[in-house]
């Protein structure tokens, strides 16, 4: 039974068998939803995993096959592009590790499954930055262009080139020589991580399980934005479900979170998976995290605003209230990443540049 | 099942009125009641449901303030997904309504197989009209329908890969600039008209209903059995050039937007259109010439 | 200077690389009254080979090779050595093909490309 009052695509997420109770007013909101999360390439695998696409509506079975078209369209398109950046590399030696999306697609992760993305994302050595960019110049990839202050802004500060493009293909590349920016406080020690670093097949890499999950947690609690970015707390809660079943993977998480000092989005994320979506957590596991809570008042303002961004609203016009709460949000993850006087600089530039380009 | 016009109307400027053509429905809002005039005139028949219905996509036409409402009208959209539409003046909004509309089954159809093509039906013969924009498939899609064919769309036509069939989708026609007079003309009237829009970013377009007939029947797919790929010139010679499989092939290959995304059943649905259909080019340089070298070449080689 | 160098990179490269198909099973066929059409599943590509270049992608496919290999082995089939612009056909459908990425370059001990 879908249960009143609690939100309905929640429902089918943790519990995929409810889809068969829902009436057409109820698949219109979760269709809705899922569409503005970016969620139901998910729903639709979920329907075919549980044998439940035979009861489904035939105009649901329609949309959600747009949607498994698409997902796995692109996931195709990343998988290609993987193998395009491999062939421009071919005589480079050292180690390149694929990152978030398409890391999950190549492991065969849960994670992975009907999942949403764009983009391939490689980590190198940052002395191998300029040698990986020229191998894919030669093989006709092109920077994005970006102006001046951007270019320098990307090779300075943050953590990777500017995106390159192969104009054949048009799927973004993004070479990171660290995964969080170098001007965050919380900088972490990414040899660590690249020297575990596995390899997956034929000289491709990914992270080991527990920095994957950090990767995730850090990318959605640290360096991005939050709103409706339920699909990565999703992620988050495949990959503690899916790793955790080597025993001794909970305890290297927390290890290995505690060395690269990210105790407080970890702590975030923990709650969060098990707020939303019943992730199963080992009570010991909670305990640890909970020492880098940060102070109730604090808490309670992190509770209010995920609260309000995981989940879109009924109306499909953002209010002001939504807003308020994702800049709230942007602000917050801006001052993680860059020393208070530059971040004004840039949140100006950015500002002004938005209002110039909607001039055009 | 379906509205009478008054709550049609009311639909539509308030919650959103449930329109259903071929396999598609959509929920429709517009804010400003002379465009939604202008709308309700060119759907008059075709499906409005009562609800509640599974809405494929939502599409809302409205004034983004006051001082776009009232004082310079212009007319935002929404279609939910990532349009980048150029805001156009009230009086053009049927426009914006048409181009939202295109945009959302462009984007978002993947359940069928999409040609940017023409198609018609006649005595269970079903034939894909494939062509770039200006190339005269508008016209000839229209002109076949005001002339004893069933009327599937003019812009998109839609496949079904898995039963090799197709299903009508059947939209107002838009024509531009030059089609427009040879249309009224070939209809002798101007009641399944729009008006003219003149000015716009293409020049001027006009709004064509097709025959209540083929709305009427807008449920019933039929088997492709011909390709055309039409060459309108004004003083071109009229021919007709018969295509081999391969080039029949890759020309829907480049006509359909959504290829590349359904992958393997789309190429093995294509490949057996391209070996089972007659596939020819014609070139011709009016619209009832056209329509002859259309039945001259089934006629010659269709039992 | 830079596009220069590239070709010359491309060219001697070609020339020398060891090629092989990564997967048969990832081609799905469709011969038509005119051509051979392949679609490569990994990457969505679709192509019309004529018998020719059919001909090339069996012989990688057989085995991995060196465009050597290839030009021998055609020589072989045809029955007389090959001429310069049937050579310059050989190396261009190679070079057409490691861009669409049919084809791929082997390592020289073996494994595939990094």
């Amino acid at each position: 039974m879908i249960t009143q009052g609690q939100n309905p695509l929640l429902q089918i997420l943790k519990t995929p068998s409810l889809m068969p109770a829902l009436d057409i007013d109820g698949w219109n909101q979760v269709l809705f939803e899922a569409h503005m999360l970016k969620l139901r390439g998910r729903l639709a695998h979920d329907a075919e995993a549980n044998g439940l696409w035979e009861k489904l509506p035939d105009k649901v079975q329609m949309i959600l096959t747009n949607a498994k078209v698409e997902t796995t369209a692109r996931q195709r398109k990343i998988m290609w592009e993987v193998n395009r950046v491999r062939r421009a590399l071919f005589d480079f030696e050292d180690k390149v590790i694929l990152v978030k999306g398409a890391a999950y697609i190549v492991k065969g992760l849960t994670s992975a499954l009907g999942r949403h993305s764009v983009d391939v994302d490689i980590l190198v050595a940052r002395k191998n930055l300029d040698s990986v960019e020229n191998h894919l110049f030669l093989a006709g990839y092109g920077s994005q262009i970006l102006n001046d202050y951007d270019q320098q802004y990307y090779r300075e500060w943050a953590h990777e080139l500017p995106p390159l493009l192969h104009p054949d293909r048009m799927v973004e590349v993004d070479v990171h020589h660290t995964i969080l920016q170098v001007t965050n406080r919380l900088s972490p020690n990414i040899e660590l991580m690249m020297a575990a670093a596995q390899q997956v097949e034929d000289g491709i890499y990914t992270l080991c399980d527990e920095d994957m999950l950090l990767h995730s947690i850090v990318h959605q609690f640290v360096d991005g934005t939050l709103k409706g970015s339920l699909r990565n707390l999703l992620e988050q809660h495949d990959m503690m479900g899916e790793f955790s079943a080597d025993p001794d993977f909970w305890t290297r998480f927390m290890d290995r979170a505690e060395i690269v000092n990210f105790g407080r989005p970890v702590f975030y994320s923990l709650r969060y998976c098990q707020y939303f979506l019943n992730t199963s957590i080992p009570a010991d596991v909670m305990r640890r995290a909970e020492k880098y809570a940060p102070g109730a008042v604090t808490l309670m303002l992190m509770d209010m605003m995920i609260l309000r961004v995981m989940l879109p609203f009924g109306d499909k016009r953002s209010r002001l209230s939504d807003y308020l709460a994702t800049n709230g949000l942007y602000i917050r993850s801006h001052w993680l990443r860059m020393p208070p006087m530059m971040l004004m600089t840039h949140l100006a530039r950015k500002l002004l540049r938005r209002i110039t380009f909607s001039k055009a | 099942m379906n509205l009478v016009p008054v709550d049609a109307k009311q639909r539509l400027s308030g919650p959103g009125l449930l329109m259903g053509i071929g396999p598609i429905t959509t929920r429709i809002s517009i804010e400003f009641p002379s465009i939604r005039d202008e709308f309700l005139r060119i759907y008059q028949g075709y499906p409005f449901f009562e609800g509640p219905e599974i809405i494929d996509y939502y599409l809302d036409v409205y004034a983004k303030n006051f001082f776009r409402r009232y004082l310079r009208p212009q007319v935002a959209i929404n279609t939910l997904m990532r349009d980048d539409f150029a805001p156009l003046p009230e009086s053009m909004g049927l426009l914006s309504v048409e181009m939202a509309l295109n945009w959302q089954v462009a984007f978002g159809c993947k359940s069928h197989i999409l040609f940017h093509a023409g198609v018609v039906e006649k005595n269970g013969i079903g034939v894909i009209i494939p062509a770039i924009s200006g190339s005269g498939k508008s016209t000839l899609s229209a002109g076949l329908a005001y002339d004893g064919w069933r009327f599937f769309s003019d812009e998109f036509g839609m496949l079904d890969a898995e039963t090799g069939a197709l299903h009508p989708y059947p939209r107002p026609v838009s024509l531009k600039n030059q089609s427009i007079p040879v249309m009224k003309e070939w209809l002798g009237s101007e009641d399944a008209f729009s008006r003219e829009y003149h000015g716009t970013p293409k020049g001027t377009i006009c709004y064509l209903r097709p025959p209540d007939s083929s709305l009427e029947n807008m449920y019933k797919p039929v088997r492709p059995r011909v390709i055309i790929h039409p060459v309108y010139g004004p003083n071109a010679k009229s021919e007709i050039k018969p295509l081999t499989e391969t080039m029949a092939f890759f020309r829907l290959v480049r006509s359909s937007a959504n290829y590349g995304d359904i992958g393997a059943p789309a190429f093995h649905a294509l490949a057996k259109i391209a070996q089972n259909c007659i596939a020819c080019e014609i070139t011709y340089s009016s619209l009832e010439e056209g329509i002859r070298l259309v039945n001259k070449f089934i006629d010659e080689n269709i039992a | 200077m830079v596009v220069a160098n590239k070709i010359i990179h491309l060219n001697d490269f070609i020339n020398t690389a060891v090629f092989r198909v990564t997967d048969t099973a990832c081609f799905l066929w469709q011969h038509m009254d005119d051509a051979h059409i392949i679609y490569d599943e990994r990457s969505g590509h679709s192509q019309a080979l004529n018998d020719f270049a059919y001909e090339i992608l069996d012989i990688i496919g057989e085995k991995p090779c060196r465009l050597s290999d290839i030009l021998a082995t055609l020589a072989r089939i045809l029955e007389r050595p090959l001429e310069e612009e049937l050579t310059q056909q050989v190396f261009q459908t190679v070079a057409e093909f490691d861009k669409m990425g049919l084809i791929e370059p082997v390592k020289p001990s073996g494994e595939v490309s990094q």
